[in-house]
């Protein structure tokens, strides 16, 4: 048996309110209070993946940054309608430098 | 930090012994590094792929919706999107990559028309397009959390192999090789000093 699970997107409202239409669960948050909230929401339902936008993100960095060593949600941040903010490749980046101890991702482009 | 035993044939062959097995296991732990960076590094190309592609196509089904949110009332917008389907759901798998778990999520029942389940009379057509392009990102958006998270994984991993490599390489294997030298020269000497001292005896024996 495949065990069965959701997504939900925290974000702000505005910006995620589409994604509704998709069958994916919005949880509305945009400080850091409501982020925490939603998230432990996420948590406490089995959700299996959390997308979170990066300002929301970005006020609660710690607390996503202890969740990389739990089983679930997984949790994935996505630029919202203002755009990238960089977040999500710089997250990458240190991943890449923790397990390699080097760069080796941006550098062919010259950076 | 010095292994201190006593310098007997015993403990000289436990010694070599264990050298032996460390650096079985260090050659082992050296492959599975080695094969886990590959694999690494195919996943984040992958991701950094994956994730300019989302983010791309994300602005671009953020700027249709707020576009659609524009020319709709906030009520009717509600309404629309209030009324869709039910829930989407994942099943997640659970792959083994040299003995790593990673997820794997799958979609289920991926019907996109059912993205359109309200009524049409009351909505935009900006508002379809928004929510076609947001169905369009949705594997992708998927792939991207499986294959982040397989990155994540992979790199706690790699990071702790290659400490595991590096304290056999530097540490143990250095320090139980001097161990077996030592008491190899401790031996030797031993066998020294007990053939002159039976040389010596000789000689006395001899000489009454």
């Amino acid at each position: 048996m495949i065990p069965m699970s959701r997504i939900a997107f925290i974000g702000q409202r505005d910006a995620i309110l589409g994604f509704k239409a998709l069958g994916i669960t919005v949880m509305p948050a945009t400080d850091r209070q409501g982020a925490l909230e939603a998230l432990a929401n996420a948590r406490e339902q089995d959700y299996e993946i959390v997308f979170i936008t990066e300002p929301v993100a970005r006020e609660i960095q710690a607390e996503l940054d202890e969740l990389t060593q739990a089983p679930r949600p997984v949790v994935t941040i996505l630029p919202d309608h203002r755009g990238s903010s960089g977040i999500g490749m710089a997250r990458l980046k240190s991943r890449v430098e923790k397990a390699i101890g080097v760069d080796i991702l941006f550098k062919e482009e010259g950076k | 930090m010095e292994i201190r035993v006593n310098a007997t044939r015993m403990e000289l062959l436990k010694l070599k012994n264990r050298v032996r097995m460390a650096q079985r296991g260090h050659k082992l732990l050296k492959d599975k590094r080695d094969e886990l960076m590959k694999i690494f590094l195919g996943l984040v190309r992958e991701n950094k792929e994956v994730r300019e592609r989302v983010e791309r196509l994300l602005g671009q089904a953020y700027r249709s919706f707020l576009v659609s949110r524009a020319v709709m009332s906030r009520e009717a917008l509600e309404e629309a999107l209030m009324s869709s389907r039910d829930e989407l759901k994942v099943s997640v798998a659970l792959k083994q990559v040299m003995n790593v778990v990673v997820p794997q999520f799958k979609v289920e029942d991926a019907d996109e028309s059912s993205v359109y389940a309200y009524g049409l009379a009351t909505t935009s057509a900006e508002l379809d397009d928004a929510l076609g392009a947001f169905a369009a990102v949705l594997p992708d958006l998927i792939r991207l959390a499986e294959v982040e998270r397989s990155v994540e994984i992979l790199a706690d991993e790699i990071e702790r192999t290659r400490r595991r490599v590096n304290a056999l390489e530097y540490v143990l294997i250095p320090e139980l090789e001097v161990a077996v030298k030592n008491i190899a020269m401790r031996l030797g000497e031993m066998e020294r000093s007990n053939a002159t001292r039976l040389m010596k005896i000789k000689d006395i024996v001899r000489g009454e």
